[in-house]
């Protein structure tokens, strides 16, 4: 309170309108996601008139049923954590293996390797070469277009390098004069203590693997390699795919069809879909400073 | 007898590092530098059938055609509109929301709003392009159109997704919010990175709270800020394929369509491999060159630069 009063008139006013301000933005965006929230759990009816905006007018469970009664989605859902979880597990292993090999001061043509690597995050081919190589690699139409071109990261190995070399140089001769190999070295000692970087990386590509959905545009056409993304933003943009869902459940579902509509079954698969990324978030924010560091590394 | 063993003790740990980096290498001439020489495809006539040795060189032919595409205006317009704009409109916003917060004194707002204010970064275009059509919908459903209409300011519903003239301003503002909090980390960042005796000294000279962000905190981040000012320049010609895909409707195509849209819709869409890829090698050709001069402008006026 005493300090309050020491501040001067003008950063009183300044501190009124920043917290106006960042308040103001909160409230925004918190609504976006609160608004989809309500309309999940609205009557169809309620949220097509525009009565659910703050709360729902009639609480109902019936959107996610009805999303749930569809097989097409859970088997898309299932699609999005196979990629997610064998698409992160193997880029993170992979890059990380490369990166120790990077530290290794035995290492013969190191330099040449770093500016082979470096040259890679400047130039690309672009959108139709990278098309017609994976048509010839025979990863159209195939579950690991998912996971293999995303498989190694120069901007990942680069980071995961940088924290790897913060080992003791000692601890690695140590075990290498023990007669270790340099990959028992690499699981035993080196994995284990790059674990919070290793992690981070994990978390943001287990981000990027689940919210992509323009691979499965461009690369497959395949229903069954469909992911949760691209159902939903099937969902979305093609207005007659939710008629069909529904009305294929109202056979099995007769009762849940009556309380929903397109737009709040809409709304209710929103939620479903993002439900890992709400889960995992928590863990991503504890990850942050990593991310912020992640920035300074490439400055 | 000993150094030929230790020789070949160490061949065997020179092949066991080297193996541990040459998948990557690899990984990278297939993935990376094979599509590099695929960018050939904008020099021939590209047939599937015949492959690349059998198609038939055509030079230029692809790259003029460009030019003379009634769509080429329309999408270069569309792309640096919706591009500039954009960067002039978010790239000052976001540096003041970082200054902002830094002032914040009280950790649990602090915490609260950047735990709000990251979250739709993290979710896909999907979702979150999803919500924003339904909150703009022009039905009894739309939020917006209800709030304005309520308050007065319009007497019909808007088709905002269906106006060609609104599509840049509403794709413009999404893509503020999604990317708002942050694209902030990296100010933030550099602000905690300033020291703090520059901020005591300034207080004892009785400087006031503006004048400290003005005179210390913005010229303390001027590094970053020129290296993403570098970056933004270098991807002008790049859009946010995620975005425009749940954005575009047949209603806004003429406001909608970029070069990277084009790209794909002629590629991917019409199997015309060679025109398209003429199209986006040209794109990242200017791109590269934008990214050098920028690099080098930076260097010359500020001493600063990526490399």
């Amino acid at each position: 309170m005493k300090k309050w009063l020491h501040k001067s008139l003008g950063d009183k006013t300044l501190d009124v309108i920043i917290h106006l301000v960042l308040t103001v933005i909160s409230l925004v965006t918190f609504y976006i996601f609160w608004y989809c929230i309500v309309g999940a759990f609205s009557t169809g009816d309620d949220f097509m008139n525009g009565k659910s905006w703050f709360w729902p007018e009639h609480f109902t469970f019936d959107n996610f049923k009805a999303v749930i009664a569809d097989s097409d989605i859970l088997h898309a859902f299932l699609i999005s954590v196979l990629r997610t979880v064998i698409g992160t597990v193997l880029s993170v292993l992979f890059t990380a293996l490369v990166a120790y090999g990077m530290t290794r001061p035995q290492l013969k043509y190191k330099s040449f390797y770093s500016v082979f690597m470096i040259i890679t995050m400047f130039f690309s081919g672009g959108t139709i070469p990278t098309f017609l190589l994976y048509d010839g690699l025979g990863l159209l139409d195939n579950f690991w277009v998912y996971v293999i071109p995303g498989l190694f990261s120069v901007y990942n190995m680069i980071i995961v390098r940088n924290s790897m070399k913060e080992i003791p140089a000692s601890l690695l001769e140590a075990a290498r004069i023990d007669g270790c190999s340099e990959y028992r070295i690499f699981w035993q000692i080196v994995l284990p203590m790059s674990k919070s970087t290793l992690m981070a990386i994990a978390l943001f590509n287990a981000v990027g693997h689940w919210n992509s959905y323009f691979d499965t545009m461009m690369f497959t056409s395949d229903p069954n390699l469909q992911t949760a993304q691209y159902y939903l933003y099937n969902m979305i943009v093609k207005a007659d795919k939710v008629t069909e869902m529904l009305n294929q459940g109202v056979l099995a579902n007769p009762d849940v069809v009556v309380n929903v509509s397109s737009q709040s079954v809409r709304m209710a698969a929103v939620v479903v879909i993002s439900l890992p990324i709400l889960i995992v978030y928590p863990f991503i924010q504890k990850h942050f400073v990593k991310g912020v560091m992640i920035g300074s590394v490439k400055e | 007898m000993k150094k030929q063993k230790q020789s070949n003790e160490k061949l065997k740990h020179q092949m066991e590092i080297q193996s541990m980096v040459l998948p990557g290498v690899i990984f990278l001439i297939i993935f990376a530098y094979l599509p590099m020489i695929g960018v050939v495809t904008a020099f021939i006539d590209y047939d599937p059938v015949k492959g690349y040795l059998g198609s038939e060189f055509v030079g230029l032919k692809y790259f003029e055609e460009l030019f003379s595409d009634w769509a080429f205006p329309m999408i270069l317009k569309n792309t640096l509109g919706i591009n500039l704009i954009g960067l002039a409109i978010s790239f000052p916003t976001t540096i003041m929301f970082a200054l902002m917060l830094n002032e914040i004194r009280s950790p649990l707002f602090k915490k609260t709003v950047q735990t709000v204010s990251y979250l739709p970064h993290f979710v896909s275009w999907v979702i979150f392009g999803g919500i924003i059509i339904q909150l703009l919908s022009p039905g009894t459903d739309g939020v917006i159109n209800n709030f304005l209409m309520k308050i007065g300011l319009i007497d019909q519903p808007i088709n905002f997704l269906g106006e060609e003239k609104l599509f840049w301003p509403i794709l413009i503002c999404a893509s503020l919010i999604k990317g708002l909090g942050w694209s902030a980390i990296v100010y933030i960042a550099a602000i905690a990175g300033i020291n703090p005796e520059h901020y005591e000294a300034a207080t004892i000279d009785g400087a006031g709270r503006l004048q400290r962000m003005w005179y210390i905190t913005l010229p303390g981040i001027a590094g970053t800020i020129i290296i993403m000012l570098i970056f933004e320049i270098s991807g002008i010609l790049n859009s946010g394929m995620d975005a425009l895909l749940v954005l575009q409707n047949d209603l806004n195509y003429y406001a909608s369509e970029t070069i990277d849209f084009y790209v794909y819709h002629v590629g991917i869409g019409n199997f015309r491999y060679s025109y398209a890829t003429a199209i986006g090698l040209l794109k990242s050709i200017v791109g590269l060159i934008l990214l050098l001069t920028a690099n080098f402008a930076s260097k010359k006026l500020t001493d600063r630069g990526l490399f």
